[in-house]
């Protein structure tokens, strides 16, 4: 460290006031302009807010496939699409709400927020965020580009072997398929490694483990479940691949392999999955039922356990989607047992929002309303969870339309209803205006009859005997007239996020202004202004409590000592958060992108020849050096 | 016996679609010695749910291979089909069409809780009885819990209201009755999911075990998209999409497939299991009355997974008996079958098998 | 109204181990790579447990070339140890020398790892076993080949003008890297290696 060095910079926040601390400081965090400077960003609300817009095209895209399909349905014998495109239509609507939807926009949230709620300028690793982001792109644009150009996977989003077979299915279909599932993936992993370390390492200066927001414990229990479930995944998709492109024979019963080694390696993602969805709308549900009720969430230390619980034991239930493999009787009670384990943790997490609200006295914004219907339709989604744990209940209702029933209840009620609830909370932080009360009551009635319409029929309809994933049936079998229905409702579920839609954009641009803190809410990212500077907060604040804005009144006490020409944060220790380092956080660089690029095209080279890998990785390798490599001396220091 | 193949109204292929399924199996039904006064019931429930028969399907349903009972059942149904849902299709949507037929709609859902041909809730075997007995109890007591969820939840909402402007409060008192709620809600949670756990480890042994040995064991083979029934013995035969059985008998079903995998499911006699290459499946069989059910392939195999379609017909024991015998006799000419197919393409043909050969 | 309380301009600006973020990067990565690993063995015992022919098919491997890989293995835990204790006193001389070291290290586990693949028996394609033996064998040596292209990178940049402060962050998280390179390989080993020999 050369005093040379150390002379030139030394501008510290402590020095100016706090107009120009501002100024200089939203000089020094911001991202340039142009093309170049668009595609080097490394700020994390930027970035958040193009993973979640991505993530909602994707979803309105997801969502039409599932109309067609419902019309599709609406009518015994229809013939208005036929078995191969209605096979490719409920595949890539699996998959796309899955992987490109469900858990994007999950990480959308943790990216903008968690930076914000812990009090710090940027997510760890803001390259590697970046590099995210444009992998996940090109994984979505990838699937969706050989969509239009007719390579359509048409295996389901769980792709079993042998049918994901090359015998069984020629053309490139699963392998897009396949592909794409890394692409997020890797994504997913690289968010949530920088999840953990931005909770772990960045929190403000007191936010001991005990002040940590529920939001942030929640998403960083969410990334340790990403880190462990989704190796499995992309070690299944790799075998599933190669498989295909050089023929191992991992899956081949006829050379020492398993068909049900695929359905464990895909499940033991594949259960965790469903948490990876859920728990950003538990996250949310924390936040919005603390605010609304004007008190903390009872029971912090139960919900913090119950979290934890729920990341651990969401590995402990992958054979409950394998019960009718026939397995072991013992292996499959083991697994009953679990799974009706995990409604415990998830109990009292229910209970504990409800306290908050009975003690309370709640206000009934959107958000708020929003979170009831997800109290209505998850718990009703949870306790057929219950039902589907007990072995003997599941061989009748087992793919069929019950289990659609469940896991749209589950999803929807546990993560899009909360979601829209945080869609309505945040927005006034991230564009400034708050979005249109009105028409969010209006959303709300048709998202909620139009969600009970559709899908409460469905577990009328699996009990009837209808199979999931077939593409007509005959009228005989009764079940039009529920079909119908369920088709009549997902009109009106679909109507409600056009609603959204056009609330988002009008009141975008003509909202009422939001102010700091439009809620009265206590955590963090309402200390800031909205929108937030690049900077997040001119002078990081100094935590004494777990509900800052609620405790400290005018007295803010905050951290003075960081340079202002330079990309300073404080790392601060694991547990007490006392502060402890200085550091630099990376500036833009153009060379995330262009990797990711690169990554792109030798994964999607790969499909046709196993050499793109070979002719690939040396150019990854290059640029990766080159994003890493230090561009000035200063940086050493 | 005059006995409708089911398989002449399966088809495959999108190319040559020849039109909707018939589902004459329901008058085979009807066609039992027995099952007369069933059929009676079922088509009483039909009526209730009558709003959900297409008309315009139902005319064409039939087709050539009409009976005089189906006939007239049908157009018992048509005069009671509800205009209302079919009109939204006719004409332009109008709103009181819409109403009328929510109504409707609503209606079935209660009303048809019993009614079905596959269906999970009109069990005829012991298997099938136990599975629905064990759904019936845990949604009684899952219900419950919902309602004591969601009755907490609006106490909790309506208890005090109207508190625009309240000042945020840091660090509320923990109340002595959230406290003693939170305690109860923990430990009712433990007994309710305990109970139901033994109840389904319960129901686990007596829909599963295999006790003393069946009377008979018949092969299934799953194929895209049909299947293949080997009647297994000294007298081995072999049917296709179709697995008669004898009333009031245990029958072993030994599940493979000769391709990916499939789910074998009929749901009034059992819950499902999977035919998983390499591997070697058994599911136990009884059927209490005779009576044709429905089932179908319930595992995603491709292309036209919606048509792999199974019917267990159970017959009274001396019918089964002639039944078998006549098939276990030596080939018959099966001319006419080859003919009456000329559409089924020659891989992977189901009625290569249905040609009731002998082994 | 707003009034400092925290003066952190005399705290460092890099520091070792786990007190920097990049540790804890580094520290996820080996969680969900071993997660990987393990993932990889699970399946791997999964097969031998539910196939029948998994005997017939499991033919032993040499046992040469793997034991030279996995002694040169062991023995580079030694050196970087020393860059870890040299990297954290900030020692140029003995950072410099030591990750020559280490790149010539890495070369040679490179080339005995190219010798191991070429020596196995089976192919991916032949059965099940193969496809995993060539799997685990994989994954591991890009791990191998990734850190010791890390490491090579690291050597250059020691000899410019930027060794200096952070480096000697970065270099001892490289050590630590290492380290898991190193353990994950003897589950892996075991298995590949020793297992089928039983």
């Amino acid at each position: 460290m050369s005093p040379a060095v150390e002379e030139r910079h030394e501008t510290r926040d402590t020095d100016l006031g706090d107009e120009e601390l501002r100024v200089r400081l939203s000089k020094t965090w911001g991202s340039a302009r142009g093309l170049i400077g668009i595609l080097s960003t490394v700020d994390h609300k930027i970035i958040g807010i193009r993973y979640a817009v991505t993530a909602f095209v994707f979803l309105l895209a997801g969502g039409i496939m599932a109309i067609i399909m419902r019309l599709q349905l609406a009518r015994p014998d229809s013939h208005l699409v036929d078995a191969e495109l209605y096979n490719q239509l409920f595949t890539m609507h699996g998959t796309t709400m899955m992987f490109l939807f469900g858990v994007p926009v999950g990480e959308a949230f943790a990216v903008y927020l968690v930076p914000l709620m812990v009090g710090t300028r940027n997510i760890a690793f803001p390259r590697l965020n970046a590099f995210s982001y444009y992998v996940y792109l090109f994984g979505g644009l990838m699937l969706w580009g050989g969509f239009a150009l007719s390579i359509r996977p048409d295996v389901g989003w769980f792709s079993y072997v042998p049918l994901a077979n090359l015998n069984f299915t020629p053309g490139k279909g699963p392998d897009y398929w396949a592909q794409m599932i890394t692409f997020t993936e890797v994504a997913a992993l690289a968010v949530s490694v920088e999840i953990v370390v931005t909770v772990l390492k960045q929190r403000a200066p007191g936010m001991t483990l005990d002040r940590i927001p529920l939001f942030v414990w929640t998403l960083l229990v969410h990334s340790f479940i990403i880190i462990f479930a989704m190796p499995a995944i992309m070690l299944a998709s790799s075998m599933l691949i190669m498989e295909r492109l050089v023929g191992t024979q991992f899956f081949n019963p006829d050379a020492g392999g398993d068909p049900l080694l695929w359905q464990h390696l895909f499940w033991f993602f594949g259960h965790p999955e469903v948490y990876i969805i859920f728990l950003p709308g538990t996250a949310f549900v924390s936040a919005i039922v603390a605010t609304f009720s004007r008190r903390p969430v009872f029971g912090y230390l139960p919900m913090v356990l119950s979290l934890i619980a729920i990341g651990f034991l969401s590995f402990g239930l992958w054979v409950h989607h394998m019960f009718v493999t026939g397995l072991p009787e013992i292996g499959a009670a083991f697994f009953t047992a679990s799974s009706m384990a995990i409604a415990i943790p998830n109990g009292v997490q229910i209970f504990c929002w409800i306290a908050t609200l009975w003690d309370g006295k709640p206000v009934l914004k959107t958000p708020l309303i929003f979170v009831l219907g997800f109290f209505f339709i998850f718990v009703a989604g949870g306790l057929s969870g219950v039902m589907l744990a007990s072995v003997p209940i599941d061989t009748q209702v087992h793919d069929t339309y019950f289990v659609v029933a469940h896991f749209h209840y589950v999803l929807i009620g546990g993560t899009v209803f909360p979601l829209v609830a945080a869609v309505y909370y945040w927005f006034p932080k991230v564009t400034g205006r708050l979005m249109d009360e009105r028409l969010g009551k209006w959303q709300f009635f048709l998202a909620f009859t139009g969600f009970n319409i559709t899908f409460f029929p469905m577990h009328l309809l699996g009990l009837h005997g209808m199979p999931r994933r077939v593409y007509t049936y005959p009228a005989e079998t009764g079940w039009g007239g529920l079909n119908l229905l369920a088709s009549a409702g997902a009109l009106l579920f679909f109507a409600s996020f056009l609603l959204m839609l056009y609330n988002m954009i009008a009141s975008a641009r003509s909202g009422a202004l939001a102010g700091d803190n439009p809620w009265g809410a206590d955590t963090l990212e309402w200390a800031t202004s909205s929108p937030p500077q690049p900077q997040n907060f001119d002078r990081i604040p100094c935590v004494t409590s777990g509900s800052p804005l609620w405790d400290q009144g005018d007295h803010k006490a905050v951290v003075g000592g960081l340079k202002v020409d330079e990309r300073e944060l404080v790392v601060t220790s694991l547990t007490e958060a006392r502060p402890d380092i200085r550091e630099e956080s990376p500036a833009p660089s153009i060379w995330p992108f262009l990797a990711a690029f690169a990554t792109a095209a030798a994964f999607i080279g790969s499909i046709y020849t196993p050499w793109a890998v070979t002719w690939g990785s040396p150019v990854v390798a290059i640029l990766l050096v080159a994003w890493f490599w230090p561009k000035t001396i200063e940086e050493n220091v | 016996m005059q006995f409708r193949w089911p398989h002449e109204t399966w088809n495959f292929g999108t190319a040559a679609w020849p039109g909707p399924l018939s589902q004459l199996w329901r008058v085979d039904a009807a066609e039992q010695k027995n099952a007369a006064d069933q059929a009676e019931g079922e088509e009483r429930r039909n009526e209730e749910s009558g709003f959900a028969k297409n008309p315009g399907i139902a005319v064409q349903t039939h087709g050539s291979a009409s009976s005089a009972l189906y006939e007239a059942l049908n157009t018992e149904r048509d005069r009671r089909v509800p205009d209302a849902v079919f009109s939204l299709f006719r004409r332009a949507p109008n709103w009181r069409a819409l109403a009328s037929f929510m109504a409707a709609a609503g209606g079935s859902a209660l009303a048809s809780g019993c009614a079905g041909v596959q269906s999970a809730l009109d069990p005829h075997g012991e298997r099938a009885d136990a599975l629905a007995v064990l759904f019936w109890i845990f949604t009684a007591v899952l219900g419950l819990v919902w309602l004591v969820t969601m009755a907490g939840l609006f106490f909790a909402l309506t208890r005090r209201r109207d508190s625009r402007g309240e000042q945020a409060e840091a660090h509320p008192a923990v109340k002595r009755p959230v406290r003693i709620a939170f305690a109860a809600m923990l430990t009712s949670t433990f007994i309710i999911l305990s109970g139901l756990a033994v109840l389904s480890f319960d129901g686990q042994r007596a829909g599963f075990g295999h006790g003393v040995g069946a009377a008979i064991t018949i092969s299934v083979i799953g194929h895209q998209w049909w299947w293949q029934v080997r009647y297994e013995g000294n007298n081995g035969f072999e049917t296709a999409n179709e697995i008669r059985i004898p009333v009031g008998s245990a029958v072993d079903i030994k599940l493979t497939t000769g391709d990916v995998i499939h789910s074998f499911w009929i749901p009034s006699l059992a819950g499902k299991l999977d035919l998983i290459p390499g591997k070697s499946n058994e599911l136990r069989i009884q059927a209490d009355k005779p009576g044709v059910y429905r089932g179908q392939c319930a595992e995603f195999c491709g292309q036209q997974h919606a048509h792999m379609a199974i019917f267990v017909v159970a017959l009274e024991p001396g019918e089964f008996e002639r039944w078998r015998a006549k098939q276990a006799a030596p080939a018959m000419p099966m001319a006419h079958l080859a003919k009456q197919n000329a559409f089924a393409s020659a891989a992977s043909s189901p009625f290569a098998a249905l040609s009731e050969r002998s082994q | 109204m707003a009034r400092s309380v925290i003066d952190v301009s005399g705290l460092p600006t890099y520091a070792f181990g786990s007190r920097v973020t990049p540790w804890w990067g580094t520290f996820s990565f080996c969680l969900l790579e071993g997660t990987g690993f393990a993932l990889g063995i699970g399946g791997y015992l999964y097969l031998a447990v539910t196939n029948k022919d998994w005997p017939k098919d499991a033919v032993p491997l040499s046992l040469l070339w793997s034991a030279l890989f996995t002694l040169v293995l062991v023995i580079s835990a030694l050196p970087n140890f020393l860059i870890k204790r040299a990297a954290t006193r900030e020692s140029l001389r003995s950072v410099r020398l030591l990750l020559l070291i280490m790149s010539a290290v890495g070369l040679v586990l490179i080339g005995l790892r190219i010798m191991e693949f070429s020596a196995l028996p089976v192919r991916w394609s032949d059965n099940a076993y193969g496809s995993f033996v060539w799997l685990l064998l994989g994954l591991h040596g890009v791990h191998v080949l990734t850190d010791v292209a890390d490491t090579l990178v690291l050597t250059v940049l020691m000899f410019t003008r930027h060794g200096t402060g952070k480096r000697f962050s970065d270099a001892e998280d490289n050590a630590f890297y290492w380290y898991f390179v190193v353990l994950s390989w003897f589950p892996l080993y075991a298995v590949l290696y020793w297992l089928p020999r039983f």
